[in-house]
C-alpha cells in the first residue's frame, strides 16, 4: 500500500503510515499489529486514568506506573510501552509533567516532576531512561525534597536508550542523545550529542 | 494487583509472542538440554539458532529474543543470559559459545530509526560476538559491534566498534582499560 495517500483522520493516517512501513512483515503479524493497536487504545484509557489531561489515540503497551500528586498533562498519539518493565510518569505534590503530542516513551523510562519538567512533540526516548528534576526520581521523601530544577525537551528530540537527563538540563529542538549517556548541561539544536557527561558530537 | 499484572501479560503473549511455549516453531536449529528460569518473550520473524544448554532467565524481569524479517539470531553453545536482557537481531547477531550476559543488556543490531527520518527503519548492521565473552551487567551492544573471544566488557558500558580479543573494555563508548582479562 503506498504511503503516498495519507487520509485526513490522524487515526486512519496512523493505520495507514504503519501497514506501509510494515510491508516486510507477514499479513498475519501485520493484523495482530492492528489489533494490538486498538488494545492498546482501549487500556490506555484505563492506567492513564490518573493523569489530569490526556489527549487523543493515547495507547499503552503493558502496565505502566503513574503516581500523580500534582499535574500530569499529556498530548495526542502518546505511545507508553512497558512491555518487560514500567514506564513511570511521576508528579509530585507540587509537580507539573507536561508531554505534547506524538511522544514515544519506551519501557524502564521514568519521567518524573516534583516541579516542572516539559517534553516537547515528536519526541522519542528510548528506554530505561531517566527525565527528572530532582536528584532521586520516584522517591516520596516528603519534607526532605531535593532541590528541583526544570527540565525542558524540546520538539523533535531523540532520546536513544539508557540516557539520563540531569535536573536543570535543556534539550535544544531536533537535537538526538546518543546511548547510555548522562546530559547534565544544556544541548543546543539539531545536534548529536553523547558520553558521560554528554558532550556535542556533531551537527545534524 | 495481580489481575491487571495476568491480564498485561496475557495481552503480550496476544500482541507480541509468536507462540506459548519458550522456542517458537520456527527456529532453525533448536539444541538440546536448555534451561529456562520464567518465561522469556521470544519473537521470531527471521532466523534463529540456538546451540545445547542455552541457559537464559527471565526472573524477576522477562528477557526478550527478537529477530526481524530479515534478522538472524545465531546463538552457540553453553550461553548464559541473565534477567532483563534484550537481543534484537534485524540483521545478523552471532553469540559465540560459553559467552555470559549480565542482567539488563541490551543487544541491538539496528538504531530503529534512521536519524535524519525518524519513521525510516534502518537495515541494522551485524553484531559478532565471539567465545567466552563476559558481559557484564546493564551492558548495551549497538549496531556493527564485534567483540572478540575472550573479551570481558564492565557494566554499564556502551560498546559501538570492534573489541580486540582477549582485552578488558568499559565506558561511554567502550574502550580498552587492559591488555589481559582475568582468570575466570
Amino acid at each position: 500500500m503506498s504511503a503516498l495517500f495519507l487520509p485526513r483522520s490522524p487515526l486512519l493516517r496512523q493505520v495507514v503510515q504503519s501497514w506501509s512501513r510494515d510491508n516486510e512483515l507477514p499479513f498475519a503479524h501485520r493484523a495482530r499489529k492492528g489489533l494490538a493497536y486498538l488494545v492498546h487504545l482501549a487500556s490506555a484509557r484505563i492506567f492513564l486514568r490518573a493523569c489530569d489531561r490526556v489527549g487523543l489515540r493515547a495507547r499503552t503497551q503493558g502496565r505502566p506506573l503513574i503516581k500523580n500528586q500534582g499535574r500530569i498533562e499529556i498530548g495526542d498519539d502518546l505511545n507508553l510501552i512497558s512491555t518487560f518493565v514500567p514506564a513511570e510518569l511521576v508528579a509530585g505534590p507540587r509537580g507539573h509533567l507536561e508531554i505534547g503530542h506524538r511522544v514515544l516513551i519506551n519501557f524502564g523510562t521514568v519521567v518524573a516532576a516534583q516541579n516542572h519538567v516539559r517534553i516537547g512533540s515528536n519526541v522519542l526516548i528510548g528506554p530505561y531512561s531517566i527525565v527528572a528534576d530532582t536528584e532521586m526520581p520516584g522517591l516520596d521523601l516528603g519534607s526532605l525534597l531535593p532541590e528541583a530544577r526544570p527540565v525542558v525537551i524540546h520538539d523533535d528530540v531523540w532520546l536513544a536508550g539508557r540516557v539520563t537527563v540531569l535536573p536543570g538540563v535543556t534539550i535544544g529542538p531536533g537535537s538526538v542523545i546518543a546511548a547510555g549517556s548522562i546530559v547534565d548541561d544544556d544541548i543546543p539544536a539539531g545536534v548529536v550529542a553523547g558520553g558521560v557527561p554528554a558532550r556535542v558530537i556533531r551537527r545534524l | 494487583m495481580i489481575w491487571s499484572r495476568t491480564l498485561s501479560a496475557w495481552l503480550h503473549q496476544l500482541c507480541g509472542a509468536s507462540s506459548l511455549g519458550p522456542l517458537p516453531a520456527g527456529c532453525g536449529r533448536r539444541g538440546k538440554r536448555h534451561v529456562f528460569h520464567g518465561r522469556p518473550f521470544v519473537e521470531n520473524l527471521g532466523q534463529l539458532q540456538i546451540g545445547d544448554r542455552f541457559h537464559l532467565n527471565s526472573r524477576p524481569v522477562q528477557s526478550h529474543l527478537v529477530t526481524g524479517p530479515e534478522g538472524v539470531l545465531d546463538i552457540g553453545d553453553d550461553v548464559f543470559i541473565e534477567y532483563g536482557t534484550g537481543v534484537a537481531a534485524h540483521a545478523h547477531v552471532k553469540l559465540g559459545n560459553r559467552v555470559r550476559i549480565g542482567p539488563y543488556a541490551m543487544i541491538l543490531d539496528t538504531d530503529f530509526h534512521d536519524l535524519n527520518d525518524r519513521a525510516v527503519r534502518p537495515k541494522g548492521l551485524p553484531i559478532t560476538i565471539g567465545d567466552d565473552v563476559q558481559l557484564g551487567a546493564w551492558v548495551t551492544v549497538l549496531c556493527g559491534s564485534i567483540i572478540g573471544s575472550g573479551a570481558r566488557i564492565l557494566p554499564g558500558s556502551v560498546v559501538r566498534s570492534a573489541i580486540p580479543a582477549g582485552v578488558v573494555a568499559g565506558g561511554v563508548p567502550a574502550r580498552v582499560l587492559a591488555p589481559t582479562s582475568d582468570a575466570g
